[in-house]
């Protein structure tokens, strides 16, 4: 269960959101949409406990949280292969294990690559491919297909839905055809500060 | 017709550099002919080599290398220390900065002669290289840690990275480049500072002691191949530190390539 109860926070004199309360699904995939600088970003990071709201409270009975950021924030030293490696527990590294994920996102081929040598769509789905490799039974997505064409976000997609089938995945999108292409329920930001989140 | 290109070898020009250095510095001592004032480069080549075949000017040399490096190993460590520990807390930030601020402003040649009356001649140069390297190590470490991607730590701790993971894939390689400016910096400053310690307190069986009696006893010929000495073991040992560390960090990079798989 993932709960939002009379969250607020607020960044010195302005307030983003307020006493937002909100009970998620335990299971499925949540778009949350809205204008840019509404406050979806503040959200997820709250969701994801890198931040504590300022009143109100984030309940959250997930064990294993994954997030893929906005910026793919990958490892700049370690290849591809490595980034993902390096977040696996013990045990489970070889790469037989991370093969099937990086082929998903269709990156084998640039598996031994430094992320400097990769474009910003590479990056992103590597960033993807980490934290679905994590495994995590919240899985945090923020705005996971800005950089890739259209062919790509179709051919990654069903990866994406298949990756949480027993969790939450939440995800932060501009695009409403990228909610509909992930099967996921909408639920928009509303009100300035953001007070609600109402479904479609 | 053929348009090859010729390339010069790297050292050509830095050793064309030395040569017209040291030819004006023969010339000026050949023009003068006063070697008890500027002797010329071919006699201190002379004299460093009959130097180089006795036992004290070894002895000297070691001496020297070992109280000064000592002190820049303990700057090194206290420097890590006090950078760790000023960016963790804000109030031994506030209590150590105005140490910092004091190190970095005091004249060199007054905290000599204080040491010499609180710790005796033998450990002035150490700790003088130390308090000469500390500030430097300190300051680029602790810009080191500030400068840690943050956006890095937050994917760590979502990840549930152990602190020896979180150190040795992130804080290490990306302190490695304040380490080794740090390095740079502060060995050839704590190195030159630990000599002039050496000089003005004239401790047993040390390069300082050497120089100053060169001085002492106009023997310049001395003075000059004791100085080229201190000065040919300070390229030596910057450079010697600086390929170390490199290959330190080349060693640490295939390291964690492999590692990554079974951290």
């Amino acid at each position: 269960m993932l709960q939002l109860l009379n969250v607020t926070r607020r960044f010195g004199k302005k307030t983003v959101l307020k006493d937002l309360t909100y009970t998620f699904p335990a299971r499925g995939i949540v778009a949350l949409m809205g204008p840019s600088g509404c406050g979806k970003t503040t959200l997820l990071r709250l969701l994801a406990g890198l931040d504590r709201p300022d009143g109100g409270e984030v309940q959250s009975s997930y064990a294993k949280t994954a997030v893929s950021f906005q910026e793919p924030r990958l490892i700049p030293w370690l290849n591809c292969e490595d980034n993902i490696k390096i977040v696996l527990p013990k045990g489970n590294t070889s790469s037989e294990t991370i093969a099937p994920i990086l082929g998903a996102l269709e990156l084998s081929e640039a598996k031994k690559s430094l992320p400097s040598a990769l474009s910003g769509g590479m990056k992103q789905r590597l960033s993807l491919a980490r934290a679905l490799a994590f495994g995590g039974d919240l899985l945090l997505l923020d705005e996971p297909f800005s950089a890739l064409d259209e062919a790509l976000k179709a051919r990654i997609a069903p990866s994406l839905r298949a990756a949480n089938p027993d969790g939450l995945t939440v995800l932060i999108t501009h695009d409403p055809d990228d909610a509909e292409l992930l099967g996921a329920t909408v639920l928009h930001l509303t009100g300035d500060p953001v007070h609600a989140l109402t479904p479609n | 017709m053929t348009n090859k290109k010729f390339y010069l070898p790297h050292w050509f020009f830095p050793l064309l550099s030395i040569l017209f250095w040291v030819g004006l510095w023969w010339l000026i001592a050949w023009r003068f002919a006063k070697p008890l004032i500027l002797p010329t480069p071919v006699a201190v080549l002379h004299r460093l080599g009959e130097l180089l075949a006795t036992a004290p000017f070894w002895i000297a040399v070691a001496t020297s290398l070992v109280r000064i490096l000592l002190g820049i190993l303990l700057a090194l460590a206290f420097g890590a220390l006090l950078a760790w520990l000023t960016v963790k807390s804000r109030a031994c930030h506030h209590l150590f900065s105005p140490l910092l601020a004091l190190f970095k402003a005091t004249p060199v040649a007054s905290v000599i002669f204080l040491m010499l009356l609180w710790v005796g001649r033998d450990r002035v140069p150490l700790l003088i290289a130390f308090m000469m390297a500390l500030p430097i190590v300190w300051s680029n470490l602790r810009e080191g840690l500030l400068q840690t991607d943050r956006g890095l730590l937050e994917m760590a701790q979502i990840f549930a990275f152990s602190t020896a993971k979180r150190i040795r894939f992130i804080h290490i390689p990306s302190l490695t480049p304040y380490f080794l400016s740090a390095c740079r910096s502060a060995i050839s400053l704590a190195w030159k500072a630990g000599v002039a310690a050496e000089v003005l307190c004239v401790p047993q069986r040390s390069l300082g002691r050497a120089i100053w009696e060169g001085k002492q006893y106009l023997l310049t010929d001395d003075l000059f191949a004791y100085t080229l000495t201190v000065i040919l073991l300070s390229v030596a040992i910057e450079a010697g530190t600086l390929a170390l560390l490199r290959r330190g960090q080349r060693h640490e990079r295939k390291e964690e390539k492999s590692d990554a798989a079974t951290a």
